[in-house]
């Protein structure tokens, strides 16, 4: 898996980042906002939020001292084009793979017990 | 279950791949299962990366690389030479599994169609739905629709 999905994937499999995303789908909002409205305190949403704008799920603009969280509009369609890219390159590999047996005569499948490695 | 209503929530419906190969369906099918070690681009598709070696084991898709490995997934249906399904969680535990399916369909002799379908986004949860009412889908759903 490539180092994008796995950090979206990454980012999204925490129940208190996922909370924090929907509490910013309800719109955008300061650090101190969030950590007003969840379980946790000000560095833990802190934290979570650098982990979120890493992957690419959020990103923040700064209004006077404070920085305003909100959602990355194009967040999941490049994690589902970093899935998309992936599965490419694996089934690239494969008929990559077919093809160079097709053509070297020397190289057809054998069973596996005759295997040669 | 409840499945997330995935309608704005494309981002995270199944992905689709399929790629033509140069072989019958038998063979395409002995080729990516007992001989996957021969071409998955392990430098930069695995846990470990370059220099280690997969397969399927017992009914396991397993990396290995040196003393490590790590579980790829467990086989959920196996019907050659026609496809197979398994659950799909390198690098995380099997609770966090998505599931890739792979078909295999001889368009005309000699070449085949090979289809993957990567699904099961919305299952990746299930248990973090015990303290938060949504999965991680219906909460991409719903950032869908409020990002646009």
């Amino acid at each position: 898996m490539s180092n994008q999905t796995e950090r979206v994937l990454d980012a999204l499999g925490d129940a208190s980042r996922r909370r924090i995303l929907e509490l910013l789908s309800a719109g955008a909002r300061p650090v101190g906002a969030m950590a007003a409205e969840l379980p946790i305190g000000r560095p833990a949403v802190s934290k979570h939020l650098r982990v979120l704008e890493d992957a690419g799920l959020v990103r923040h603009e700064s209004r006077g001292t404070r920085n305003v969280y909100a959602l990355a509009p194009e967040g999941p369609s490049v994690a589902r084009r970093w899935i998309e890219q992936t599965w490419d390159d694996v089934l690239g590999a494969f008929a990559s793979y077919v093809d160079q047996l097709a053509n070297d005569p020397d190289g057809q499948v054998r069973g596996q017990d005759e295997e040669e490695r | 279950m409840t499945v997330p209503e995935m309608t704005s929530g494309e981002a995270f419906a199944a992905v689709e791949r399929t790629v033509e190969v140069a072989a019958d369906e038998a063979t395409a099918f002995t080729l990516f299962t007992d001989r996957i070690a021969d071409w998955w681009p392990m430098a930069t598709h695995s846990v470990h990366g370059e220099g280690g070696t997969v397969g399927f084991e017992e009914g396991l898709l397993v990396e290995r690389h040196g003393e490590r490995s790590a579980r790829w997934g467990e086989v959920r249906h196996w019907d050659p030479p026609h496809g197979f399904a398994v659950t799909w969680h390198p690098g995380r535990e099997a609770d966090e599994a998505t599931e890739v399916a792979v078909s295999f369909t001889e368009e005309e002799p000699g070449r085949t169609r090979v289809r993957l379908v990567h699904s099961g986004w919305e299952r990746r949860d299930a248990a973090a739905r015990e303290s938060y009412a949504t999965g991680w889908a219906a909460v991409l759903a719903r950032y869908v629709d409020a990002a646009r």
